[in-house]
């Protein structure tokens, strides 16, 4: 009784399509059927029984190996206009028995495919997707769909929750290092002979260490670390290029800054942003929804 | 934290004792830091200072009886430091060469990851390798030789973080963290036993190179296999990590295993065996693409997601 | 377990399983293709096997002439357009045309969505071709490799998983075929034969002639001439005469038919109803224009004339199988009235052809006034001369084959028993003549089955007693049987158990040639019929059924549980289910050992569970890490499981 239950609610919430090999099934049907019904031909009679008891039969498989499906977003990495990014979806198979060819598709295209959920167990699966512009976007209309067992029939489930998520502006721009190198001069510290490496003749002539030069060996450095970082502070409104131009360039620099563990300040013209007051992921929603 | 099951063997159990009179409450991280010697790896101890990594290191030494080194790293530390080097001998009006600090065969790397990745790279090549080579001349390390790794994962200032080719060369990674009350509240009656003293519990050379070939020895089923490649494949394969484990991980899994299971007093490895020891293993291989990266969340997310009948 | 496992590691592509269909499909149809169309299939094989990489224009083009040649050269002769009228033709070009279409396609290796159909359009033609027990088991497990092929494309090659998942489809629809099979309304359109190929071997054992030379040399054949499924009950052996032809002229070496062109009258034959006995026959192709029918025929079988013989033919030669059903009165005497060129026929006999044998019947009809008893004296005379029955006589005088076989040789057979038999009834007076046919052999019969083989064939006679026709047995009065023939015979017999087996091999497929394969309209009618007679019959057909639906429910139940890894895993299954339907469920991420272990922290009071499930905890973990794996732990580990589970706790 509970497994009938179970059923009907299945059956509820999952949708049946004929694709192009259930009308092939018609046409197969039809001429066995003529075959059989001119010659009273038993044999064509059998296969012909079996050919729509099988087809029949494909629906209640085909329901139970989709049926037990339950999907769910994932919390899933950061994501970029124009970029992209990977939303991870879990699936959980809730039968004893196994779930084949099963496919994840968003506005009605494939955009996932897993050949076997085992019985009771989870996986994930990671939809790649693009959003087109920064702030907020939301994933929906996304189902998952088999064609298990004969092609024949398309199951479709629609997954209840929906994914939103942020996209941050598109990180592009001058790199924080060659922006520096253009704009500061900088100078050694007192771990004058930490990061030395030996010159080979193709680095810069200006990043010979010359104190080492001194000592016998000659070596380059970049003055990276040491060049000021404790106050990185950019300012929205004396940068050039355009509204999105400038968030992409200080999104790229937030980044950057994350990358080399540098501290560093952002002046929006109504808000100021501080990677010691407000953690990385905050700074860039705020840039992404500006 | 997860409930572990584990029994450790009679066998076992004095030398955990013994290291545990000083390190009240900490017994898995003994145990563990034991299974990593006897699997034949290094250990990298990653915590706060002031919770017993000194400590740990220099009682797990004289519990194994091996001879103990100790090299502070600093950021002005050159390869030499630690390698040794090359001095001109006028007396003898020839080259001769000094062994440096690592020629021992239990060695203590306080915060690595504070001195340059020049001199770093050099301690892990020789973790490796088994052998010192300056200037085209071999020396080889003592056997067995066994190096546990500090650092201190919440400093930023003034360190080098290693990368994670250079992680992959540590077996282990283990943090001791706090103890839980009741072993604060020993410690701080002062039932630690005196730092000076040394236990009288003792390995000798032949025991443990009977252990060494006994962990390497142990059977690990095709049950147990498909199990351990399911979790390998589940950390390249599930999105969740920027990397998944490679094959070096793979094998250190495997050798942690065998020693976790010798350490139980058992022939052959199980599934438990995996799940103890993965966290171990991989909290410093593999990074969440979000969120920190810890042991507890790494086993979680494995073991809530592969789906292996054991 | 090897061959699982291979299969396991198996993984086709799709190509590598439409190329699996191919063969299953193809292979009833190469038995139809002509040579020509033979070679070019090979052609495409050798191509496929020796080329891996897709077939250039070129090479299409060449092979797409080579088709178009093969399918002319095939065709040649038979085909004109009035030929395409014939079914046969067309579908036979269909085929070819089908087969060069998808071979090009093949030698692409390009799988398109016409590719994947044309395994299912060469099931569907193969079946206008063949249509008999052999196809009907080869069409069944066609189609469910097919379905396992369907499945095993749609589980990425997955062999062994797509085997039980199409097996679980199969079992699903097993009964619905089942169902539909018996009561999906059909018509009453005879099996139409289209000029298909039926089977063509002749059949030895009765023809319309008798011969007494060399030419009679008798090997006894087991080959079936006919099948007899008796309505209520089976005739006792003393019965079981099947009447062929009636033989009138003696021509010294043979005896004949007397010919159609004389006018006779039309037989009457006795069509009382309730005495009857009816009977359903399956009649294998002899070529000949015979159907069998017991003695005494009570009706005309449809399609079919009965002639004042009651002998019982068709207007064409009987090419393939050919089943009808018929009445019969069980005796063997039959009234009749003889008409002039009857009695003619049966009373002539030439006195010089056996002059020793005409002075012997003189004396008989001399000294003996009553026909009857006239009769006793010649199977007396018979008797007396101490004949001996053979497979291998002598060869006799044809000129005077009764004097030579009476008083000369003495050795023969059935046939030169009845010739004489007849010739000296002649002599003495008695319309008589030769009846040739078959005498079935009741040890080959089964229930209401009874089988007709070749070597039954025999010859009696029939003598005109007052006023009606009444059969001798007249190889009876032999003496004895020589050595020779008693071994031939009895090597027949030796195998009893082999004889036995064969008889109900052939029982079933009887069965399964009457109830599937020539399953018609008119079985459903009498299926009705007598389900409305007899309600026990709904009940037991209703149970039966149900015990068809509980035994696939079954086999679907075994092929869907989950494969596990190994035996011990699924002998603690039982114990887990178990454990779990008290509520108690496993965490996603507890290993089987932490799982009890937990058991046994939550249910402290539990004791015999507890002791039990250490022992089977402890003995799987042995099992599964250690590598130990005997048999006896299996079923220790089994025994534990059960005693588990049969524990009471409360």
């Amino acid at each position: 009784m509970k497994s009938l239950r179970t059923y009907i609610q299945i059956h509820k919430t999952t949708k049946r399509h004929a694709t192009r090999f259930s009308i092939v099934v018609v046409v197969i049907l039809f001429g066995l059927f003529m075959e059989a019904y001119m010659h009273d031909f038993n044999l064509v009679y059998i296969t012909l029984f079996f050919v729509f008891s099988l087809a029949f039969s494909a629906g209640p498989i085909g329901l139970l190996n989709l049926g037990y499906l339950q999907a769910e977003f994932k919390p899933s990495g950061r994501f970029f206009a124009q970029q992209e990014g990977k939303i991870v979806l879990q699936l959980h198979n809730s039968s004893g028995t196994s779930s084949w060819s099963i496919t994840v598709n968003h506005n009605k295209k494939e955009t996932a495919h897993l050949p076997l959920l085992k019985g009771h167990a989870t996986t994930l699966l990671q939809l790649p997707f693009t959003p087109q512009k920064r702030g907020m976007f939301s994933y929906s209309e996304c189902y998952l769909q088999s064609k298990y067992p004969l092609s024949t029939v398309r199951f479709t489930k629609e997954i209840p929750s929906r994914f939103e998520g942020i996209a941050y502006p598109d990180p592009k721009g001058l790199s924080l290092q060659a922006f520096m190198q253009e704009n500061e001069t900088y100078y050694g510290e007192e771990k004058e002979f930490d990061g030395l490496r030996v010159y080979d003749g193709s680095q810069r002539l200006s990043h010979i260490h010359w104190a080492s030069v001194a000592k016998g060996e000659m070596a380059v450095k970049l003055f990276s670390k040491e060049t000021r970082t404790r106050d990185l502070h950019f300012v929205f409104e004396r940068m050039e290029g355009t509204g999105e131009e400038r968030l992409s360039q200080l999104c790229l620099w937030t980044l950057e800054c994350e990358k080399y563990h540098l501290s560093f300040s952002i002046q929006m013209p109504h808000k100021h942003l501080s990677s010691t007051k407000e953690s990385i992921d905050e700074i860039l929603i705020y840039l992404a929804n500006a | 934290m997860q409930i572990m099951n584990y029994t450790i063997s009679p066998e076992f159990t004095p030398l955990i004792d013994a290291v545990e009179a000083h390190l009240i409450g900490k017994r898995e991280t003994i145990a563990l830091s034991l299974a990593t010697f006897f699997a034949g790896g290094h250990l990298l101890l990653e915590d706060i200072p002031g919770v017993g990594k000194t400590t740990l290191a220099k009682h797990l030494c004289s519990v194994l009886g091996l001879e103990f080194g100790r090299i502070q790293f600093t950021s002005d530390m050159l390869p030499s430091d630690i390698l040794g080097i090359n001095y001109y001998n006028q007396k003898e009006g020839d080259f001769v060469f000094k062994k440096g600090p690592i020629f021992t065969s239990f060695l203590l790397a306080d915060e690595i990851n504070r001195s340059m990745p020049k001199t770093q790279s050099a301690l892990l090549q020789a973790m490796e390798e088994g052998t010192v080579t300056i200037d085209t001349t071999h020396y080889p390390l003592p056997q067995p030789f066994f190096v546990i790794g500090t650092q201190n994962p919440h400093e930023e200032v003034g360190t080098f973080e290693l990368p994670s080719s250079q992680l992959d060369r540590f077996m282990c990674s283990l943090s001791i963290g706090y103890p839980d009350n009741a072993a604060e509240r020993e410690i701080l009656k002062g039932k630690t036993a005196h730092s000076l003293s040394h236990s009288s519990v003792v390995l000798t050379p032949s025991q443990l190179q009977v252990y060494l070939t006994q962990a390497s020895s142990v059977t690990l089923s095709d049950a147990l296999l498909d199990f351990l490649q399911d979790i390998i494949t589940f950390t390249r394969n599930s999105g969740m990590f920027e990397y998944g484990l490679s094959t070096r991980g793979a094998l250190a899994l495997t050798a942690m295993i065998k020693s976790w299971a010798m350490l139980q007093g058992r022939s052959y490895a199980t599934a438990d065996d995996a799940q103890m020891v993965t966290a171990a293993v991989c909290a410093h291989r593999l990074r969440f693409k979000e969120g920190a990266t810890n042991a507890a969340r790494i086993h979680h997310e494995i073991f809530t997601h592969i789906h292996s009948d054991t | 377990m090897r061959f699982l496992s291979t299969l396991q590691t198996l993984k086709p592509s799709t190509l590598g399983l439409l190329d699996m269909a191919y063969v299953v499909v193809l292979l009833p149809l190469l038995l139809m293709l002509k040579v020509p169309m033979l070679l070019f299939v090979f052609l495409v094989l050798l191509l496929l096997i020796f080329k891996k990489e897709p077939a250039k224009p070129l090479h299409l083009i060449f092979v797409f002439f080579f088709g178009i040649l093969a399918i002319y050269l095939s065709l040649y002769g038979a085909f004109s357009f009035r030929g395409l009228s014939r079914l046969k033709l067309f579908i036979e070009l269909l085929v070819y045309v089908l087969l060069v279409v998808v071979s090009l396609q093949r030698l692409t290796q390009k799988v398109n969505f016409y590719l994947l159909l044309s395994p299912f359009l060469l099931l569907a033609l193969s079946l206008f071709f063949y249509h008999g027990m052999v196809m009907l088991i080869y069409v069944i497990v066609e189609i469910f490799i097919l379905l396992w092929l369907i499945l095993a494309h749609r589980m990425e090659g997955n062999l062994v998983e797509s085997f039980r998942s199409g097996m679980v489809m199969f079992m699903y629809s097993l009964p619905w075929v089942v169902v539909l099979f018996i009561f999906f309304p059909r018509i009453s359109f005879e099996h139409a034969t289209y000029g298909f190929k039926g089977e063509m071997e002749k059949r030895m054992g009765h023809d319309g002639v008798m011969y007494l030379d060399g030419n009679a040399q008798l090997v006894p054949s087991d080959r079936i001439v006919m099948e007899v499924g008796f309505d209520t009950k089976i005739p006792p052996s003393y019965a079981l005469y099947f009447r062929g032809s009636i033989l009138y002229i003696d021509k010294k070496d043979h005896w004949e038919p007397l010919p159609e062109f004389i006018q006779r009258k039309n037989a009457r034959p006795d069509t009382t109803q309730d005495t009857a006995l009816r009977y359903k026959v399956t009649l294998y192709p002899t070529q000949k224009r015979w159907l069998y029918m017991l003695d005494m025929p009570a009706e005309p079988i449809k399609n079919a004339t009965l002639d004042s013989d009651l002998i019982s033919t068709v207007k064409k030669e009987i090419k393939e199988p050919l089943h009808y059903a018929a009445r019969s009165h069980i005796r063997s005497t039959y009234t009749e009235e003889l008409d002039e060129p009857t009695l003619e026929a049966s009373t002539l006999f030439q006195k010089d052809q056996n002059p020793k044998s005409y002075l012997v019947a003189q004396d008989i009809k001399q000294n003996v006034a009553k026909p009857d008893k006239r009769v006793s004296a010649i199977l007396r005379l018979f008797k007396d001369q101490k004949l001996t029955y053979t497979l291998k006589p002598d060869t006799l005088d044809t000129n005077h084959s009764t004097d030579s076989f009476l008083f000369d040789k003495k050795r023969g057979y059935c046939v030169h028993f009845a010739s004489s038999f007849v010739t000296m009834a002649r002599m003495a007076g008695i319309p008589a003549r030769v009846v040739t046919g078959y005498k079935a052999d009741l040890s080959n019969s089964l229930n209401l089955y009874l089988s007709v083989k070749e070597r039954d064939a025999h010859a009696w006679a029939e003598v005109y007693l007052n006023e009606h026709w009444e059969r001798v047995e007249t190889t009876s009065t032999a003496t004895g049987m020589d050595a020779q023939t008693q071994t031939a015979l009895a090597t027949q017999n030796k195998n009893d158990f082999l004889d036995t087996l064969n008889l109900y091999l052939l029982y079933a497929k009887y069965q399964v040639e009457t109830w599937i394969l020539n399953y018609s309209n008119l079985r459903q009618l009498q299926l009705l019929d007598y389900a409305k007679s007899n309600p026990k019959f709904i009940f037991v057909f209703l149970a039966s059924l149900m015990a068809l639906i509980v035994l696939t429910f079954m086999i679907i139940l075994y092929f869907r549980s989950p494969l596990y890894r190994s035996q011990h895993l699924a002998a603690l299954q039982p114990l887990i289910k178990l454990l779990q339907n008290k509520g108690y469920l496993r965490k996603s991420k507890e290993t089987l050992h932490q799982y009890f272990l937990r058991y046994s922290e939550e249910y402290p009071h539990l004791h015999q569970h507890i002791a039990l499930l250490k022992q089977i905890d402890a003995l799987y973990e042995q099992m599964t890490y250690a590598d130990q794996n005997h048999a006896s732990d299996l079923k220790k580990l089994k025994n534990l499981v059960r005693t588990f589970t049969k524990v009471k706790n409360d």
